[in-house]
């Protein structure tokens, strides 16, 4: 699925690390977010959205 | 009271993870191919009990829901390959049975009935998780 996460991430000036940490994940799970290689589970994905303060569909955007 | 816990890279666990499994796996056919039984077994519990103890002791995320997703897939396709040569050599065993040009002996025995249980405990836990 497509997203925006890494712009989001570098804007907050987070590593993959970071984020990774604040959602409790690992840091290779973002790292696959990103790189569009992996969809996170709707929890996760509320979790991200928590973070950057908007909607799910704000960051994914269906194929 | 402060518990004190130890950062692990979580590549370093995971490579470790696969080095201390396999050597429990050899540990216990070298033990029983040598007569030493209770060594094998020994290796076996040390090497598997650091496996599950790791991550008791470490602060570092290890695992997570992707390698959940990954190990439900890869199950999946094992038991599906499993499943779909199952479905050709038990039929082509009991035929050639029949036929006279291959007898059951204990091993092949032993194999169709892991492959039946495996099957039938996977049907049982497939209803379990539709009907709890």
């Amino acid at each position: 699925m497509k997203n925006d996460l890494r712009e989001r991430r570098e804007a907050a000036g987070m590593s993959q690390a970071d984020l990774a940490a604040a959602v409790d994940v690992t840091r290779q799970t973002i790292n696959a977010i990103e790189r569009e290689r992996y969809d996170p589970s709707l929890e996760l994905a509320f979790q991200l959205a928590a973070h950057f303060e908007c909607r799910i569909e704000d960051i994914f955007t269906p194929e | 009271m402060s518990t004190t816990t130890t950062r692990f890279d979580p590549g370093t666990y995971k490579r470790a993870t696969v080095g201390l499994s396999l050597l429990a796996a050899v540990a216990l056919a070298a033990g029983t191919v040598l007569q030493r039984p209770f060594v094998g077994i020994g290796i076996y519990v040390l090497a598997l009990g650091t496996v599950f103890a790791l991550p008791a002791v470490t602060e570092t995320r290890i695992y997570d829901e992707r390698d959940d997703e990954l190990m439900g897939r890869a199950s999946a396709t094992t038991l599906t390959l499993f499943g779909w040569l199952s479905a050709l050599v038990y039929p082509s065993l009991v035929a050639l049975s029949a036929t006279g040009q291959f007898s059951w002996g204990p091993a092949s025995s032993a194999v169709a009935f892991a492959t039946a249980g495996l099957y039938g405990t996977l049907g049982l836990v497939v209803l379990y998780y539709r009907y709890r």
